[in-house]
């Protein structure tokens, strides 16, 4: 083959790829969209027939990302479906202000700078309606500065550097309390506290991950209705266990036997694994190795499924939820058609575990606070439904919701401690969410 | 040899009117109401075009291979975002701070690794790849820098003159791209690039003839960690949110190499055309979700470009410069009034059309030119010919200019 076919062969491919890519894109210029400028949605025709009635008109486009690829592709999974089978449900119900809703999802691979640009393409050039958070907190952080840049509503699901959203119309269905590096530790301790052998000293194995740093560690300065101090450390200390050690890790850390080792030789009565995904799963399985098991075991953020098929090492560990797929959440509103339709929708994407849970209940959320607002107002303007949503109680999978402006649009911390007892997961703490007949279980 | 002008008036013409037309964009855009996201778009394409310039200027042109550009990238996001972020300086000043760290960590970085012999070829580039990761995790541990946290950037004050946060971004980002590429342009044609191009093709004769090889590698990675970093310091504004594995990730190092060797790295050109090409493909792509199809058309790129486009496009571009030019142009029209695809759908078009034609075998348009002027050159005679501009120059010419 000559250089010149070579060089013709490496220009086909790139224009096949060119050609591809321009096809892919928009065929029309949508309407420009800043600052909040959006249409208003036309009045349905007869409100009383809405629910039963096809949707009709002009769809509403809701817009955002999710990593669909990259290190936070397993979890955002559940947010995808979450999402597509909120949107199905709202479609078979009458749509959104009588009109069909359609979610377009772009994928930002997990990056936080990709995301932003993705947003702004979703807001400025598509033209969508209204935008909803993606997964990941510095996909959620860097994404809402642009829907700030533009006055969007922007309802997100799984933020947890509460302190850094001060936009007005941001609205966290993690709903974890502005003061969460104070109140998610003291619950969790309070929570051992009621133990026979309530632990007496602890140690700390952290991920230096933005949100688990956090919770650990706190904030050297409040500032407005952010408190100073923090962090499940210092309450530790506050509360009177002895703190033996304070590991710490990186994000996509998998190799824990050295770790562990210190975990083992430390043997404090309770370990706090402020981790996230399959960390706590990973700690233990080279705790196993060296043949010890903690008395007391706490994970901050642990993929559910993982730690249940650890086994008896992960016996009675506990964690905290916003959600899970028993009462009383099942009791609350749209939670029984979250369970029907995830489940059913996760066991057909080959999921391995099925059942909906913290990620996909704050996502679930999430969508009905959208709803919520923009039912609430009748109309897609984001001041309008800023102002309803902070007005109004909203109802979702996760309980009560109550905004409130001088928190930064955070309100109480609604987490509860969940606890594995007989290889599945319950609420255990504070006892009136507790699942029925159980409650928080000591060693042994 | 002749000494050429710096700046021939058609060069000079073609950049003003490049920069004419990029100025006006913004108040078309308020005036005629096309979508903003062009703007965004465009702000995109100058940062990929600085970032990957100042990539060239120290890689391409000198050979030294550096998988470090997110040390400098990552070094000027963390200024902006301490100084602005933290404690609330404006943009502007932490601009030129976010360029003495890039060049002081460049420095730094040079002192070292260009005294040592050793650290040339694949070594230098471990290395380079080593200090950007070094950087990353002394960021990640040190709570006074960042540790682990990330930073919410929040809203930086600067001069209301320069609109609003998107055309601000677009006015500075296109600010950095026009220096980064007069700088490398400049270069190119200067003693000073005549000097890089004999160290990337001989550096012991290029000392033996005189050239000062520790000076010249340590000014261009100096000047390419500037340009670098004061990129990234502005791009925090765009990003957001900064945490260390995306300021100090692989992203930035890989898409900047990409871009130049598919544009080309003995040109200062190349990596504009790189950055122009490779973004265009990868935002049709991830805007119409196919970003896992997208990463798969990249790599096969990549591997293409490092077979068979040595010179990369820009090579092949300065050969034949008329026929993908108009090409580019009528294509684009075509696409956008006849096909009603968006600018940067028809551009994508327009680009895919102007590379068909770029890299049609040359008997072709031999036997067109032929057909359509009945006395073409002689067959063999586009083969034989160098190529234009400084690649006319021997080697051993540069060395000895830049020795001289």
């Amino acid at each position: 083959m000559t250089a010149a076919r070579r060089a013709g062969w490496v220009a086909m491919a790139l224009v096949s790829a060119m050609v591809l890519a321009a096809c892919a894109g928009d065929d029309a210029e949508p309407a420009a969209a800043e600052d909040g400028e959006v249409a208003e949605a036309p009045a349905a025709e007869d409100p009383a027939e809405d629910a039963a009635d096809e949707p009709e008109g002009e769809p509403i486009v809701i817009g955002g990302t999710l990593a669909l690829t990259g290190p936070f592709a397993a979890t955002a999974q559940i947010h995808e479906i979450a999402a597509e089978q909120y949107v199905e449900m709202l479609n078979e119900n009458g749509g959104l202000l009588g009109r069909p809703v359609e979610w377009t999802v772009l994928d930002d691979e997990s990056q936080a700078d990709l995301s932003a640009s993705l947003y702004e393409r979703l807001i400025t050039q598509d033209g969508v309606d209204l935008v909803m958070g993606p997964y990941g907190t510095g996909a959620i952080t860097a994404a809402m500065q642009v829907a700030e840049r533009y006055g969007y509503v922007f309802p997100h699901h799984t933020a947890s550097l509460t302190y850094a959203y001060t936009y007005d119309k941001h609205f966290p269905t993690w709903f974890v309390g502005l003061n969460t590096h104070h109140t998610t530790p003291r619950k969790v301790f309070e929570a051992y506290q009621t133990l026979d052998d309530a632990p007496q000293s602890v140690t700390f194995v952290t991920n230096r991950f933005p949100g688990t740093d956090f919770l650990v560690y706190g904030v050297d300065q409040g500032e407005g209705a952010l408190r100073e101090g923090g962090g499940a450390l210092r309450v530790a200390e506050e509360m009177g266990l002895e703190v033996l050690e304070d590991l710490s890790f990186d994000l996509g850390t998998t190799d824990f036997s050295g770790i562990a080792q210190r975990v083992a030789a430390v043997d404090a009565d309770l370990l706090f694994v402020g981790g996230l995904g399959v960390d706590g799963p990973n700690l233990l399985a080279a705790l196993e190795q060296l043949d010890y098991k903690p008395r007391h075991q706490f994970h901050q953020w642990p993929a559910p499924g993982p730690m249940l098929q650890v086994g008896d090492l992960a016996d009675g560990a506990t964690s905290v939820t916003i959600f899970e797929p028993f009462e009383p959440y099942l009791s609350n509103p749209g939670a029984q058609e979250l369970y029907q339709r995830f489940t059913a929708a996760a066991e057909a994407a080959g999921m391995s575990y099925t059942a909906p849970e913290t990620q996909a209940g704050a996502s679930w959320a999430a969508w009905q606070v959208l709803t919520a607002g923009v039912e609430g107002c009748q109309c897609l303007d984001h001041d309008e439904i800023a102002a309803w949503l902070l007005d109004n109680t909203i109802q979702t999978v996760q309980g009560e919701f109550n905004y409130r402006a001088d928190e930064q649009n955070y309100g109480d911390d609604i987490q509860t401690v969940k606890q594995i007892q007989d290889g599945n997961w319950y609420v255990v703490w504070p006892p009136d969410h507790a699942s029925e007949g159980r409650d928080m279980q000591g060693a042994g | 040899m002749t000494r050429r002008q710096l700046f021939p008036p058609r060069v000079a013409l073609g950049f003003l009117a490049v920069v004419a037309v990029l100025l006006t964009i913004p108040t078309l855009q308020q005036r005629v109401g096309f979508p903003l996201y062009n703007l965004i778009f465009l702000y995109l394409v100058f940062f990929w075009i600085t970032q990957a310039t100042s990539w060239n200027i120290l890689s391409g042109y000198s050979g030294y291979f550096s998988f470090g550009q997110a040390a400098f990238y990552g070094g000027g996001m963390y200024t902006t975002a301490i100084l602005g972020g933290r404690h609330g300086w404006e943009l502007l000043p932490t601009l030129p701070v976010a360029a003495v760290v890039g060049g002081t960590i460049a420095a730094l970085t040079g002192l070292l690794v260009f005294r040592l012999r050793k650290l040339s070829g694949e070594i230098f580039a471990l290395f380079t790849l080593a200090v950007a990761l070094g950087i990353g995790a002394l960021v990640n541990n040190w709570g006074v820098l960042d540790g682990g946290r990330g930073i919410p950037m929040g809203r930086l004050d600067y001069p209301a003159w320069l609109g609003d946060t998107t055309q601000m971004l677009y006015y500075l980002g296109l600010l950095l791209a026009l220096v980064a590429v007069l700088v490398a342009y400049v270069i190119q044609h200067s003693r000073f690039g005549a000097g890089l191009f004999a160290i990337r093709d001989d550096e012991k004769v290029a000392e033996a003839l005189g050239v000062p090889t520790f000076r010249y590698k340590m000014l261009v990675f100096i000047l390419s960690g500037m340009l670098a970093a004061t990129s990234g310091g502005l791009h925090a504004m765009q990003v957001g949110f900064i945490s260390p594995d995306g300021a100090f990730g692989l992203r930035i190092p890989v898409f900047v190499i990409l871009m130049s060797v598919v544009g080309g790295r003995r040109h200062w050109f190349g990596p504009l055309l790189g950055a122009v090409l490779i973004h265009t493909v990868t935002d049709r792509m991830a805007g119409a979700g196919y970003a896992e199809a997208n990463q798969i058309v990249l790599a096969a790129v990549l591997i293409a470009a490092t077979l068979f486009l040595r010179q990369g496009i820009s090579g092949r571009l300065v050969e034949r410069p008329v026929p993908p030019t108009v090409t580019f142009v009528v294509a684009f029209l075509l696409a956008f009034t006849v096909g009603g695809q968006t600018a940067i759908g028809s551009a994508a078009v327009a680009i895919g059309a102007a590379l068909v034609v770029l890299f049609l075998p040359d008997r072709w348009l031999r036997s067109w030119r032929r057909g359509t002027d009945g006395d073409g050159p002689p067959a063999g005679a586009d083969d034989a010919a160098g190529p234009a501009g400084d690649d006319e120059e021997p080697e051993l010419d540069r060395a000895q200019e830049a020795g001289r």
